[in-house]
């Protein structure tokens, strides 16, 4: 039956070509607009894995409870019955610094799980430059850590980022913020904690095209930025990289239930990004849903049509022994063909779409200044692009193919049908 | 190789009006049958019923030996592809398909029940030139005139070499020439190939040529005649 399905679409070309058209259009679409969104998302997903840590163990800021306090203040017995507060403590109890950094170590490097680890004493800072100011934070790490933890490496504008391993009060700052402060490569700043000033050498620049970090952070050898704050020895977070990203929630959850510190892996972190994604990906769905449909109904309304006109060949052909189902394959294997044709055209013309899209320039955004757009060539795209393309097409095809089937030659003949 | 009919009662509609009416006969291997009457007078009932296509409502046709009410409907299939031929007045060619393949459509299906179909392609080809459509093979249906694609038609119904070919006013939308030219390939298909020819028609010249006219009034057979003039076997 294919054959007579192809001479059935070869025969009326504009009914086919604009059914075609309809399929060639929602799956070019969906290639389009997943390219572009899932770019866009893939190019964001890779700067919360791979530019940060997958999990982040950081000092757990806890609620003074008024109980607790006053137990700890006045001891346990009187707890509660003797000590009125005029004003009941309150805020944060804050713990700058991870309770228990040797048990980690020992955790961390025993755990098959983990790639690698760094230890880092993160604070806010003021970074001055003659009588420029800006706000920001300092990150201090132990550079040959860091770079097997995050990507900083690939973002390293000028200087050397295993330099910072030396010491003696070095920094490697974010383009965005060097240019905050007027100030130069090798030049030069101030970093004040609050209580004092200490002079840092810029030492290189760093540009990961996230505006935000980039006009607010620098980087230092772990030692300096302890010094820095006068917490020797201290460190606030431990940024840790997973062989398996995909199971830094589940191992974050291992880890939580046996430790005080709080400990996030990068996707709860980051929740909001993704739950952005999430709805990007419905509203893409949707769209795409809609094309579809509207392009299955063009080929349900067609084939109905083409049903009704072929009434005297399907009674032809039921009479020199054509069975019921050749008859509903003749019609279902057109709209099947309609998809597959047409998605495979949509594929071609969506992929050079794509190509067109990443031409684009734009400014600004966090993805920089002139970046051009991130376009997605998953192949996953495209398979899916060809099975809905496909399907609808093919589904849309199924009741008038149906009912054709359901034609016996003696009620097409006797009703006389033209 | 007959064709029995067994007290065949037709129906139709709510509440039921009968068009036939306890019919029973046999009609020969070989022979040339003309069913004749009236319209409405049920003759196309009864080539459909005789011819595979259509069920009574009471009694039962054999066809063959085949009791067509009780075979399975893959049974059906290959008899109505491989045992009959039907030629209907309004030729019902496939637009989309030139002559030769539309004589082939009975062939291409024939394959799905296994049998060798490369000797149909070639009498395919032999029945176009024998009934004076060589060249035009390869034209599509509105390139050809009404009686040319008559007589695709009947090259289809024939493609087979069905035993059995049911022919419903095969000539009547045709001129008498044309309709002439019908009826001598239906006599030579039935002198040289013995096929059994059952023929709807009004026109009584044509009925004539039949060794056998069977003419219904009302649903009921009102004569069955023999001609004993009639040139076919």
């Amino acid at each position: 039956m294919l054959f007579l399905a192809i001479r059935h679409l070869v025969s009326r070309k504009k009914q086919t070509t604009l059914t075609l058209l309809g399929i060639v259009f929602g799956s070019a679409a969906f290639v389009a607009i997943s390219g572009f969104m899932l770019g866009f998302q893939y190019y964001l997903l890779d700067q919360l894995i791979n530019n940060d840590a997958h999990i982040r163990i950081s000092a757990r800021e806890d609620r003074v409870d008024t109980m607790v306090a006053t137990k700890d203040l006045y001891g346990g017995e009187r707890a509660g019955s003797s000590i009125f507060w005029v004003v009941e403590p309150s805020g944060t109890r804050a713990s700058p610094k991870i309770e228990n950094p040797r048990g980690w170590d020992e955790v961390l490097t025993k755990d098959p799980r983990v790639e690698a680890y760094s230890p880092q004493f993160s604070t806010q800072v003021l970074f001055l430059s003659g009588a420029i100011s800006a706000t920001g934070r300092m990150i201090g790490s132990e550079p040959e850590a860091q770079r097997r933890v995050t990507n900083i490496e690939n973002y390293i504008k000028t200087g050397r980022f295993q330099d910072l391993a030396a010491g003696g009060n070095r920094v490697i700052v974010g383009t965005g913020l060097l240019k905050k402060l007027g100030a130069g490569d090798g030049s030069t700043v101030f970093v004040s904690t609050g209580r004092t000033q200490t002079p840092f050498k810029v030492i290189g620049t760093f540009e990961t095209g996230n505006r935000q970090l980039d006009e607010s952070t620098a980087f230092a050898s772990l030692t300096d930025t302890q010094r820095l704050s006068g917490n020797q020895n201290e460190i606030n977070n431990i940024a840790v990289r997973l062989f398996d990203f995909n199971r830094a929630r589940e191992i974050a959850g291992d880890w939580q239930t046996m430790a005080v510190d709080r400990v996030e892996s990068w996707d709860e972190i980051n929740a909001s990004f993704l739950n952005v994604f999430s709805i990007q990906d419905a509203t893409r769905y949707l769209m795409i849903g809609v094309i579809l449909l509207v392009a299955g109904f063009g080929i349900y309304n067609i084939l109905n049509v083409v049903v009704s006109q072929k009434k005297r060949e399907i009674a032809i052909l039921r009479s020199i022994g054509y069975e019921q189902s050749d008859i509903l394959k003749l019609f279902f294997y057109q709209g099947l063909i309609l998809g597959i044709v047409g998605s495979a055209i949509g594929l071609v013309i969506g992929y050079i779409s794509c190509l067109g899209l990443e031409q684009i320039k734009f400014g600004g955004g966090p993805m920089g200044g002139g970046a051009a757009m991130q376009v997605s060539f998953d192949a996953m795209i495209y398979i899916r692009a060809f099975l809905f393309g496909s399907f609808s097409a093919a589904i849309a095809s199924v009741m008038p193919a149906r009912s054709a089937g359901e034609l016996t030659p003696i009620d097409i003949i006797r009703s006389g049908a033209e | 190789m007959s064709i029995k009919a067994f007290h065949l009662s037709k129906s139709f509609g709510s509440p039921a009006v009968k068009v036939l009416h306890d019919l029973s006969f046999q009609i020969e291997s070989g022979e040339f049958v003309a069913l004749t009457g009236r319209s409405g007078s049920g003759k196309s009932t009864l080539l459909y019923l005789l011819g595979a296509l259509d069920f009574p409502t009471e009694g039962h046709v054999e066809l063959g030996g085949h009791n067509l009410s009780t075979i399975s409907e893959r049974e059906l299939h290959r008899i109505r592809n491989q045992s009959v031929g039907f030629v209907f007045q309004f030729h019902y060619l496939l637009p989309e398909l030139t002559a030769l393949e539309n004589v082939l459509t009975p062939v291409r299906k024939a394959a799905d029940f296994g049998g060798a179909v490369a000797e149909f392609e070639t009498r395919a080809r032999e029945l176009l030139v024998r009934f004076g459509l060589e060249g035009k093979e390869h034209r599509l249906p509105r390139h050809l005139s009404g009686g040319e694609q008559q007589r695709v038609a009947i090259a289809r119904a024939l493609v087979m070499r069905p035993k059995y070919l049911f022919a419903d006013e095969p000539t009547g939308a045709l001129d008498s020439v044309n309709g002439e030219t019908v009826i001598r390939l239906f006599e030579e298909t039935n002198r040289i190939d013995g096929t059994t020819v059952i023929m709807v028609t009004h026109d009584t010249g044509f009925a004539a040529r039949a060794r056998r006219q069977i003419r219904l009034v009302d649903g009921r057979i009102a004569e069955d005649l023999v001609n004993s003039a009639s040139p076919s076997v």
